[in-house]
């Protein structure tokens, strides 16, 4: 080893580290021998090892995942969709089978993560993802005919040509068949029209009549007042109310009373003018008169209540679960929530009809040809408050690769600058300070860990919480790597460099910081790498328990903080095992990384 | 020998002393007062009566100095004090919990050691084999796999969908002890721990019997002509045994801290679901006996193991 080197300063062997020296020349082996510092050689070992490689690709992957997908989507931690809940992994939503668009479409209905259409011959056809078992067709249900089709949120029902009601899906509150008690109000009359909505389902008579079904218990839709049944010519649904247009030209509500959707204007209730159809959505309505007005009541929330300028003659209106839509001859004008891009209408030529419901909207031409927009699906599925797990898992990685990082660094800090102090000062310093990092390290570290961050995080917003376990996790890993540290120094300042820098009269900061600190800056690089991947386990495990990271922040421990039971754990997987997995990946990728590099500086493993 | 376990005796007690300090400290800092979400529900008329009973009871009506006497001398005593949770004396809160993790951990510490014993010794003799590789690369993942990953996991292949073990809980014990129903309960626990702890030590078994594979007296057993087997297991194992101590004490303190992760998952009503159910109620005296109990613990293992080596080994020297 040349005596040069030891010339270096704290910089300069970082340097020679990362291997930024030029050295273009062509050495036989003899000279490469003599020229490599220590630095270098740990380089080369460490480069030369597969299981480095490997994990320096899944370390970098999981990082370019979580911080550019993060800072790429944007993600909103407070956005919530309750209807989305629970959906399992899968895209093409807005997938129209091409035999469908062949046929003729005459009607598609969608639902939270899938769709149903019939075309012109009453064939039905399925695409999308099925939820509740919503796309899991009874026997025989593809060789009928039909002639109408009503989609709920998790349910499908089926008009068939026999005049039956056949349905499929979520049936929890029975919605999706025709119970003894309907088929007695049903006797002897015939069904104009069937409806679906969130877990109830609904059918108009010939007489007009409306008879509705299923999750009514809370909402009573299907309490329909005596003066207005008979009257019914048409219906819309949504979660807690109908509205009804009457054959006179007015609307009238039923279900909840005190919703926004269910304050309807007085023009409308009181015959001033005549609407000829009427849809809603979430919490809004939207009506159209003969004259070609378009009239919008309800929620201000997703701004619903901000109609755009409408140009045209209107042909059609539409709703899905937070948008509502207006065709016009000329284009479609769509208004409310773009959280799934539902309101990136396309232009479409020759428009002939707007099929819209919950995400998933689709434009068909007079020639039969589809345009879509909307959700196209989840591709990691989504979670029990019905946020995108893609997004969710990018954010929180964000969340565990951060807290993994500072925590280390912070113990990694705190471990040099002790052992650093311990080690030169020695004598009572030294005594007190080993003292101390015995008293911390003989108190079990998790259940101090919880105990610390529960009481420190209990009365501050999520994201100081997350700052808090950071400084926590590291302010109780210290004394190892302070021991290491002090022993490596000890070693260290007997060596001759040292006192031949003594004699020169240097001052013993700067032989610290020159001469001693290079030697052990690689065993806390080691530490460190070691105790990243140790750190973002227990954040994890401390959010799994509902002790660090809290809602609405996100990391991949508090994503499985909901799966706590067995039905969690076996019907929805993708719940548990894409953030664990996260965690995985991420844990090995550092610890390949960690383990690669101690046996590069292991002297042992260069000996020849 | 005796000179030295007294000295070491000494020395334990500042270290408890300062520890106890720490932990007072931090139960102090918690926020809420006990006492009112003890007498919650107390009716308005009787409430100040019964807020200074409570008070006064608990010692809280004293200045900060008197009450850590009180509680240390009250500790030091084998009184361990009132959980305000539970509305009864520790002891009786945490005995039972106590008996669930020792068991369960007993087993644990048996399989881990015995299968990181065995493994680690295969892993040595056949270093650079594919067995060797195997548990290199199993030990590297085991060692980062959550452990509620594993617990999960379990439960789905073993629990739900072949249905052979329990999903997790206690079992009933309306009709007597039944040991091998209690068993049923352990095994998804066990394995799950044995599979966590195993990454780790099996590791360590490796590297100590390397180390002790290259010695001398190992080329020296060989060249008189003993067979592999008794080189080693008779002369490399127990030299290299003296490390493995280490952590065979060490895991005699996890008997008792026991899992929080696992036992949370699996519902085992063991002292890390007490610790956590006295968190989520701000049961100040229940969290700190029980942080101190471990620290307790801690300590005298890692006494024990510092005796342990001078016995084991008489190179080792204690003064």
């Amino acid at each position: 080893m040349k005596n040069n080197n030891k010339k270096t300063s704290f910089l300069g062997s970082l340097k020679n580290m990362f291997n930024v020296r030029k050295s273009n020349e062509v050495m036989n082996n003899l000279e490469e021998e003599e020229i490599l510092t220590p630095m270098r050689v740990i380089v080369r070992n460490f480069f030369a090892n597969k299981l480095a490689i490997v994990g320096i690709v899944l370390f970098t992957a999981i990082c370019v995942f979580s911080f550019a997908g993060n800072a790429y989507y944007d993600v909103s931690l407070t956005y919530t969709e309750s209807t989305l809940r629970n959906i399992s992994p899968g895209t093409g939503y807005l997938s129209v089978p091409s035999e469908l668009e062949e046929n003729g479409i005459v009607d598609i209905q969608s639902g939270v993560s899938f769709s149903v259409g019939l075309d012109e011959q009453g064939n039905i056809y399925t695409w999308g993802v099925s939820t509740n078992e919503s796309l899991d067709l009874p026997e025989g249900t593809l060789e009928r005919k039909y002639s109408q089709i009503a989609v709920g949120d998790r349910h499908v029902l089926a008009l068939g040509e026999d005049g039956e009601i056949y349905g499929w899906g979520y049936n929890s509150f029975s919605q999706s068949e025709v119970n003894f008690e309907l088929e007695q109000d049903l006797r002897g009359k015939e069904i104009e029209q069937i409806y679906a909505s969130e877990a109830y389902s609904a059918v108009l008579t010939t007489d007009n009549e409306v008879y509705a079904w299923g999750s009514v218990l809370s909402s009573k839709v299907d309490k329909i007042p005596a003066d207005i049944q008979g009257k019914i010519i048409d219906v819309t649904c949504a979660t807690y109310n109908m509205l009804l247009l009457l054959d006179d030209g007015t609307v009238a509500s039923v279900g909840v009373t005190g919703s926004d959707v269910a304050q309807i204007p007085t023009e409308l209730t009181d015959g001033s003018v005549n609407v000829v159809d009427v849809t809603m959505s979430y919490r809004n309505g939207l009506a159209l008169d003969d004259e070609g007005n378009i009239h919008v009541w309800g929620s201000q929330t997703h701004g619903l209540l901000k109609v755009p300028e409408i140009e045209g003659e209107v042909l059609q209106i539409a709703s899905g679960k937070n948008s509502l839509f207006v065709a016009t001859d000329e284009d479609i004008y769509a208004w409310g929530d773009n959280s799934l891009g539902e309101l990136d209408a396309p232009t479409v030529e020759n428009l002939d009809t707007l099929f819209a419901g919950y995400f998933q909207m689709y434009a068909v031409n007079t020639s039969g040809e589809v345009a879509t927009w909307g959700n196209n699906g989840f591709l990691f599925g989504t979670d029990e408050f019905g946020r995108d797990l893609l997004k969710r898992l990018m954010s929180g990685g964000t969340v565990t690769l951060s807290v993994g990082v500072i925590a280390a660094v912070i113990s990694t800090f705190l471990g040099l600058l002790i052992g650093m102090l311990s080690g030169f000062i020695g004598g009572k310093v030294d005594n007190l300070l080993m003292r101390f990092g015995e008293i911390i390290m003989s108190i079990p570290f998790m259940p101090i860990v919880i105990t610390l961050s529960s009481i420190v995080g209990s009365e501050v917003s999520p994201s100081t919480r997350i700052n808090m376990i950071m400084v926590i996790l590291g302010l109780l890993s210290w004394p190892g790597l302070a021991r290491l540290v002090r022993g490596q120094i000890l070693v260290e300042r007997e060596k001759d460099f040292v006192l031949a820098a003594r004699a020169l009269g240097v001052k013993e900061v700067n032989i610290v910081i020159s001469h001693v600190l290079p030697n052990v800056v690689s065993i806390c690089i080691v530490n460190m790498t070691l105790s990243y991947a140790g750190f973002m386990l227990t954040e994890s495990g401390l959010s799994y328990l509902g002790f660090g990271v809290a809602n609405p922040q996100a990391s991949w421990g508090n994503m499985l903080n909901s799966v706590t039971n067995s039905e969690a754990i076996e019907n929805y997987w993708w719940r548990w095992v894409l953030p664990a997995m996260c965690v995985v990946i991420a844990a090995i990728g550092i610890n390949f990384i960690g383990t690669a590099l101690s046996d590069a500086i292991d002297p042992k493993a260069n000996e020849k | 020998m005796i000179k030295y376990c007294i000295k070491r005796v000494l020395s334990i007690i500042p270290v408890l002393f300062v520890i106890s300090v720490l932990l007072f400290g931090i139960s102090k800092a918690m926020p809420g007062d006990p006492v009112v979400h003890m007498i919650q529900g107390v009716k308005a008329e009787q409430y100040d009566q019964q807020y200074a009973y409570w008070e006064e009871r608990l010692g809280l009506d004293k200045s900060l100095p008197e009450q850590y006497v009180a509680w240390i001398s009250n500790l030091a005593q084998g009184e361990l004090g009132f959980s305000t949770s539970y509305n009864k004396q520790v002891v009786s809160v945490i005995k039972d919990p106590l008996v669930n993790t020792i068991a369960l951990n007993v087993f644990v510490l048996f399989f881990s050691l015995s299968i990181s014993i065995y493994a680690g010794i295969q892993c040595a003799v056949k270093k650079g084999t594919f067995v060797d590789r195997f548990w290199q690369v199993f030990s590297l993942t085991g060692r980062s796999v959550p452990a509620f990953f594993v617990s999960m996991c379990l439960i789905y292949l073993f629990a739900i969908k072949l249905g052979w073990f329990p999903i997790g809980g206690m079992p009933m014990q309306l009709d007597g002890f039944n040991l091998l129903e209690w068993l049923r309960y352990l095994v998804l626990p066990v394995t799950t721990l044995t599979l966590i702890s195993l990454a780790g030590t099996i590791q360590y078994v490796r590297n100590s019997m390397l180390e002790s594979i290259n010695q001398d007296y190992i080329r020296t057993a060989r060249s008189k002509g003993l067979t592999e087997k008794v080189v080693i297991y008779s002369h490399a194992f127990r030299n290299a045994l003296i490390p493995v101590i280490t952590i065979v004490i060490s895991s005699i303190g996890t008997l008792f801290t026991g899992s929080m992760i696992t036992e949370s998952v699996f519902g085992w009503e063991g002292l890390g679901t007490v610790l956590i159910k006295a968190l989520n109620s701000r049961d100040a005296m229940l969290i700190i006996v029980m942080n101190f109990f471990y620290a307790f613990i801690y300590i005298l293992t890692n006494f024990i193991a510092d005796l342990l080596y001078a016995v084991v080994d008489p190179r080792i020297k204690l003064d």
